[in-house]
């Protein structure tokens, strides 16, 4: 019980961290709209739908935030923001791969960082989330197993 | 209500921090923001200056770290660039 306790609190710990992070940014974002598809049109790999993501972007950011607030839903949320940093990750590389040295499309106070920075951020991120879904089905794992045994823990 | 306790606190914190984020930089607004080219690259003496720049025909081509090559800023009015809160491009 005490296991199943401390993951629960770690889930809701680092669902709470990616809720600031993404409703922080989507704001900003969104605030900035069209600095932010001013800058993404310059971008090598999406500038030719920078008018798309310049709304998807901020508004799936919120969307995921919505489902990692709401219990029912917070596994698909992990999951989605797991392939929004693993995405957001590449995209870092490749801008530092390719040494365009373009401004960060990033929201908030995050355009301050450098690229590299960012992209330490971003692994940071991506591996909390990871984090978070194993200690979800550890999580489920425990239950089921204390469900099938009986035994009050 | 306790399960969504820590969540709701997350969310009021951002946005707080994004509320405090643009009112320190009130100029970086929702007006449309316009491409200028620095008229003295690579001299960036005048980089301060709204009167260098030019307001952009055609996407900034710049890559790289060294110099001011444009801004992407709201226009003052004058086809000149509001420097505040405009995001920076370099070129070598």
């Amino acid at each position: 019980m005490r296991n199943s306790t401390l993951n629960t609190r770690i889930i809701e710990i680092i669902s709470a961290l990616f809720i600031f992070l993404f409703v922080y940014t989507g704001i900003s974002k969104l605030s900035e709209h069209s600095n932010f598809r001013s800058v993404i049109s310059h971008s090598p790999l999406i500038r030719s739908q920078a008018n798309f993501y310049s709304w998807f972007l901020p508004i799936a950011e919120l969307v995921v935030a919505l489902l990692l607030l709401i219990p029912v839903t917070r596994k698909w949320g992990l999951w989605i923001s797991l392939v929004l940093m693993c995405l957001f990750t590449g995209y870092i590389a490749y801008m530092i791969l390719s040494s365009s040295q373009l401004p960060c499309s990033c929201g908030g106070v995050l355009k301050q960082m450098s690229w590299s920075q960012h992209l330490a951020f971003n692994g940071l991120f991506t591996i909390m989330a990871g984090l978070g879904l194993w200690f979800y089905q550890t999580n489920k794992r425990f239950i089921a197993i204390n469900r099938i045994s009986r035994t009050p823990v | 209500m306790r399960k969504y306790l820590l969540g709701m606190v997350a969310v009021v914190l951002a946005i707080g921090f994004s509320a405090f984020t643009k009112e320190s930089n009130p100029k970086s607004s929702t007006l449309t923001a316009q491409d200028f080219i620095y008229n003295d690259y690579p001299d960036d003496t005048w980089i301060g200056d709204p009167a260098h720049y030019t307001l952009a025909t055609s996407s900034l081509s710049c890559s790289g770290t060294a110099h001011r090559c444009g801004v992407t800023a709201e226009n003052d009015g004058n086809d000149h660039p509001v420097l505040t809160g405009a995001t920076i491009f370099r070129k070598n």
